[in-house]
């Protein structure tokens, strides 16, 4: 259960921290003013270190020092828990007064520090690690242990509802950027104590905070196993983002499908854990990491299981088709209309036929030019602010579309495509990147061969898709190796009923539930009639 | 295992001749042969997990298009073309089924993948299921073929299949379907290919005792190119084959060879209960 | 992963040839001549003369605010001769300046000469090129097909989508026969069969002398070759015989009031072609069933009873009986020709005895003893019963 590299064991498992090459570990030494201005000396030059001495409450001449980082630390949890009961407390509480004289620090740790996290710390280093993660360190006159005080407390957004995975029903809340709040809304979801939470840090400069979250009754132990072994492989001097780690950890790095999933949302996690899946916390990040990821998560959503399932059906039915639409459909257009136009319909081809009369440019050089003009307007409307980006959208969309077709320089249809399939590309949100590049992979097959180079890129992408694997399941699972029992999540969503068993490949625990199929009770029913 | 590489590039030079004929007569056909066989390349080096996995997902829609191509030319169908049953005696009869006898044969690269099967004793029901699957087809599609176009004119197609699919009209505005059914069989072709490429350059390395087949998937694709390339001069000469030889090659390969393997490892063994491994 | 790598190099390389060579098939639609309808005659020096109706999508385009002339037609028709019809097809670029694109073309014509010397070049050029489709139709022009190809339509901006309205809706009146490519192929290369194709003609109408094309009749081909004409009349015998009726007006004379007329109108036909062997003799029985509805009627008789819609049907057998043994008389007669598909049914139903005959069909056809029986039924008598307070 427990790894990475680690001296003392803290008494929760939070922090661990991992050994760090930039210093040695230098033992504290007895007397306050060494202590204090070795540490200066580790942070020289760097102004939100704040430093404040005082004397206990009980002898004035019995120094201490507290250390922290402003902003890092509420002040009002230093003041209340620390301040407070040193300076004064000790002062009026003659019971304790007299305790103290003991072992200093343990008496104080266990008696006057009204604080739910105090650890002891024996090196500079795991004073210096404490403080830049938040905590205070208190140093005492004639005492080689110093003591880390939770008073983490910065200014950090609220729980919001995501961006990126808005819901119409459903939990609104969403991951923040703090590690902490970011578990608890999962406990919150999952109140059980196989729920297991384990962490690491990662990233020689950020020693950013990482946590591996799964449920030990459900998880395949070995896809454990093997997370840990390739977070743990991972030696990087920054992890900024849940990206970081994503493409340090993926099976397939050279590539276009994602491995790895990602989401934003407690319930989409939970969800996830539920099946046998393991998630990966990143502190600084609302985007927890999911793996194995498989390549219909991209097609199943959080609200397919929300509402009643016969409507989710079709919906899942549609982000498939738009999935096609978007993948395939410019480069159809362009096999048809530059190789096969006997294969269009008579009345469509004149139609299609007039509408090129004129335009300069061969098909494909028309909807690859199309589509480099539709990224360059999705990415110019994402990055601007959003008054902007609207007016970005409009001029884009509008007036540029609008100008091109009646300049002639693009065809009628060509537009059609061209943002038929754009939107069609925002339908299934998880493989938009991945879908762009297949759509400029399909165009430039079917502008060299046509149908026969679709076909033969459609092949390659699927023999492609069959040899990859995320940790050890296969992509396409359960659509190839066919599993009947899993395909009811797949193209449909069947009634919960229906499903009584997990991913047998994710789970080993197979049983979900056994709820029959809803039906009012017999009693019921008698007295209606 | 010379046996599958010819049998490969004749698989490849049927497709691309069908491909050419009917749909991109200006194309070169090294275009075509290169195209397949990197992209077969590729899928054999994946392994043959992959491939199996392809055709899981490849088969049944090509089954389906089939069948759909079957069924949406009902409106042109005419029971009384399939009259008269048995004319011809039956040594004739013998004589035509013998090339369909000699593509069956190819069936037999199953038993090279039955060493690589989970549990063996599964596959000659696959085996059997499948050729049984294929020969209902062969036939559906043969009535089919004779129903809609009448004795005469189906033997004087030369593609009567892709003819059959030309005659497919939904609701008037869907037509020209034939593309859509023929890129199907080409998937379907490209299948066979990328099986026959596999089991012959898993056969070489097996015979020169290479640790990994997948060096030797280079070398035999540019064997089957070249192949594929000179064997023929022209589309009559592959006709010819299907028509004269090829059969009694390949019964006598499949069949013969076969037969001979096992009994000779029935002598050498003695009667001790061996696993036998069909070699071409 | 050595492997792998190789294949990524590979795909790159080939990525390069494609993308600097690669436009082998492609076409792009602006460059290429649309074909609605190909019209094929022979002239005097047995040059073949193809003319064709090029579709014109600019002039098709929906028209735009800017008001593009509504009355420009929509299609462009060109000449072009040569040796052979790959000839001439070819020969179309020295004048079009495009390719033409004929998978989307509607409707063959051929020219009466043409047709009289033979249509097997015309079929085998179509069937071999691998863009045309097998169910394209295919008419005979009486005189030159040029003309028909010229005509122009009331109705459609594209003048073969009105020849291919035309034939689809023959039905109406079973007065000319459908054929498309594949049925006429059938008939050629089938043993005993001969075709009959579609006969399209251009009238001159009554008043202000404009041309108008008239889809009537059938001619009759031995094989290949045109030999002869049939009417409209003879034409229903003939479909009548094929089981192809599909609708249709059957006028018969009021029981009462021979000069005055009833129409009924066809609503089912079945046919069936039985051969039997008679004391070594072929016989056949050509059996029709007719299912009407009765459509107008002239007279005031009150015709919705029993005893005259019995009446009205023995009238309704006649008459199809006339226009049936009036078509045999004229293949057994005039042409001495099968074109009853006799031969295919007894290929059918009697192997060994058509063995023996095959091969002097031609001679054994005009004597073959042929029974018409025409099952007549009247269903419906539509929304009226009948208007006998008008007396």
């Amino acid at each position: 259960m427990e790894f990475g590299q680690k001296k003392h064991q803290p008494p929760t498992n939070k922090t661990k921290i991992l050994k760090s090459t930039l210093a040695e570990s230098v033992d504290l030494d007895s007397r306050l003013e060494v202590n204090l201005s070795q540490i200066k000396e580790r942070f020289k030059g760097s102004v939100d270190v704040a430093y404040r001495e005082f004397s206990l409450g009980f002898d004035l001449n019995k120094k201490a020092g507290l250390i922290y980082i402003d902003g890092l630390v509420s002040s009002e949890i230093t003041n209340t828990s620390i301040l407070k009961p040193l300076m004064f407390e000790l002062l009026q509480n003659e019971e304790l007064k007299n305790m103290v004289q003991g072992n200093l620090v343990e008496k104080i740790k266990n008696c006057a520090l009204p604080n739910s996290s105090v650890r002891e710390a024996k090196t500079f280093q795991e004073v210096i690690d404490g403080i830049l993660f938040g905590d205070t360190a208190l140093l005492l006159d004639d005492f080689h242990t110093a003591l880390l005080i939770g008073t983490r407390g910065w200014e950090a957004r609220g729980v919001d509802e995501p961006v990126t995975e808005a819901v119409v029903r459903g939990p609104r809340e969403g991951f923040t950027e703090t590690i902490g709040v970011n578990t608890a809304l999962l406990r919150r979801k999952i109140k059980n104590e196989e729920l297991r939470i384990e962490s690491l840090n990662l990233g020689r400069q950020t020693k950013t905070q990482v946590y591996i979250a799964y449920i030990a009754g459900i998880v395949n132990k070995k896809i454990v196993t093997e997370v840990k072994k390739r977070l743990q492989r991972i030696d990087i001097d920054a992890i900024l983002e849940s990206g970081y780690i994503e493409q340090l950890i993926e099976d397939a790095p050279t590539s276009i499908f994602p491995t790895i999933g990602n989401t934003e949302k407690p319930d989409i996690l939970a969800a996830k854990l539920l099946e046998g899946r393991v998630g990966i916390f990143v502190d600084g990040t609302p985007f927890v990491l999911t793996v194995p990821y498989l390549l219909i998560e991209g097609f199943q959503s959080a609200e397919d299981y929300y509402s009643r399932p016969y409507y989710s059906t079709v919906l899942r039915m549609i982000r498939y088709t738009a999935f096609f639409i978007s993948v395939l459909f410019p480069a159809l257009y362009v096999a048809l209309q530059s190789f096969h136009p006997e294969m269009i319909p008579t009345s469509l081809l004149i139609s299609m036929a007039g509408a090129r009369e004129g335009v300069p440019f061969p098909a494909y050089i028309e909807a690859f030019g199309m589509g480099v003009a539709f990224e360059i307007m999705r990415e110019a409307g994402v990055r601007m602010p959003r008054p902007i980006g609207q007016s970005v959208s409009i001029v884009g969309s509008l007036v540029l579309g609008q100008a091109a077709v009646s300049a002639g320089i693009v065809s009628n249809p060509m537009v059609i495509v061209v943002a038929l399939t754009a939107i069609a590309g925002f339908v299934v949100t998880a493989l938009t990147d991945t879908m762009a590049l297949m759509r400029l992979f399909f165009l430039f097959c079917a502008a060299s061969l046509g149908f026969f180079g679709l076909l033969m890129g459609m092949l390659f992408i699927n023999i492609h898709l069959m040899k990859l694997r995320s940790f050890g399941i296969p992509y396409l699972y359960p659509m190839a190796p066919m599993n009947f029992e899993e395909l009811k999540d797949v193209f449909i969503r069947a009634p919960f009923w229906t499903r009584i068993f997990r991913p047998g490949l994710l789970s080993k625990n197979q049983v979900r539930g056994s709820s029959s199929k809803p039906s009012p009770s017999k009693n019921q029913r008698n007295e209606e009639s | 295992m010379r046996f599958f590489l010819l049998t490969t590039a004749i698989v490849l030079r049927i497709i691309t001749d069908l491909l050419i004929t009917a749909v991109m007569p200006e194309t070169p056909k090294t275009v075509f042969y290169l195209v397949m066989l990197i992209v077969s390349a590729y899928a054999v080096n994946a392994g043959l997990e992959p491939i199996g996995r392809l055709s899981e997902l490849v088969s049944p829609l090509v089954v389906l298009v089939l069948l759909l191509s079957l069924a949406l030319n009902v409106n042109h169908l005419k029971l009384e073309n399939l009259k008269p049953v048995f004319q011809l005696s039956m040594r004739e009869d013998l004589q035509n089924s013998l090339l369909p006898g000699g593509l069956y044969g190819i069936c037999i690269i199953m038993g090279v993948f039955m060493a690589y099967h989970n549990n063996p004793k599964d596959t000659l029901k696959a085996k059997l299921g499948g050729v049984v699957t294929g020969t209902l087809l062969i036939i559906l599609n043969l009535l089919m073929v004779i129903m809609v176009f009448g004795v005469n004119l189906c033997t004087q197609l030369q593609f009567p299949l892709y003819s059959l699919a030309q005659m497919i009209e939904v609701g008037d505005f869907f037509e020209r379907l034939e593309l859509l059914v023929m890129i199907f069989w080409i998937a379907a072709g490209f299948l066979s290919i990328t099986m026959l490429y596999y089991v012959s350059t898993l056969g070489f390395a097996q015979l020169l005792k290479l640790p990994d087949y997948k060096l030797l998937t280079p070398f035999i694709g540019v064997a089957v190119f070249i192949l594929t390339m000179t064997m023929f001069r022209n589309i009559t000469d592959t006709d010819a084959l299907f028509e004269g030889i090829f059969p009694y090659l390949a019964l006598s390969v499949e069949g013969g060879l076969t037969t001979l393997l096992f009994f000779v490892s029935l002598f050498r063994y003695g009667k001790k209960p061996i696993q036998i491994k069909k070699r071409g | 992963m050595r492997g792998k790598s190789g294949v990524v190099f590979l795909l790159l390389i080939l990525s390069v040839i494609l993308l600097t060579t690669g436009c082998w098939n492609r076409k792009e639609l602006d460059r290429l001549a649309i074909v609605a309808a190909v019209g094929i005659d022979k002239g005097e020096d047995q040059k073949i003369t193809l003319t064709v109706q090029v579709i014109k999508p600019e002039a098709l385009k929906r028209p735009s605010s800017e008001g593009g002339s509504g009355k420009e037609k929509g299609v462009w028709i060109i000449k072009s001769s040569g040796n052979t019809i790959f000839d001439a097809v070819r020969n179309f670029v020295e004048k079009s300046g495009r390719k033409l694109f004929l998978p989307h073309t509607m409707v063959i014509v051929i020219g009466e000469k043409m047709a009289k010397d033979g249509v097997i070049p015309v079929i085998d050029w179509f069937l071999r090129d691998h863009e045309m489709r097998l169910q394209t139709w295919v008419l005979v022009a009486q005189g030159e097909a040029s003309e028909v190809i010229k005509g122009d339509s009331g109705l459609e901006k594209i003048p073969a989508s009105h020849l291919e309205r035309m034939i689809e809706d023959y039905g109406a009146l079973s007065k000319s026969v459908s054929s498309n490519l594949m049925e006429v192929t059938n008939m050629i290369t089938c043993q005993s069969s001969h075709p009959v194709i579609g006969r399209i003609s251009k009238n001159k109408s009554g008043q202000d002398d404009e041309e108008e094309l008239i889809l009537k009749g059938a001619g009759v081909f031995r094989k290949d070759r045109l030999i002869g004409w049939l009417n409209p009349f003879e034409t229903r015998g003939y479909l009548w015989i094929k089981g192809k009726v599909k609708s249709g007006v059957i006028t018969i004379p009021c029981p009462e009031h021979p000069d005055q007329l009833i129409s009924l109108e066809i609503i089912k036909s079945k046919t069936k072609v039985k051969p039997r062997l008679e004391m070594g003799m072929l016989k056949y029985t050509i059996e029709v069933d007719v299912n009407s509805n009765l459509g107008e009627q002239m007279c005031t008789e009150d015709l919705a009873n029993p005893e005259m819609i019995a009446v009205l049907e023995d009238e309704q057998r006649q008459a199809v009986e006339k226009e049936i043994v009036a078509l045999i008389r004229k293949a057994q007669e005039e042409y001495k020709l099968d074109i009853l598909g006799l031969g295919e049914a007894t290929m059918r139903e009697f192997p060994k005895e058509w063995n023996k005959v095959k091969e002097q069909w031609a001679e054994e056809f005009p004597q073959a003893e042929v029974e018409v029986k025409v099952n007549s039924r009247l269903s419906l008598t539509g929304m009226l019963k009948s208007l006998k307070t008008l007396k």
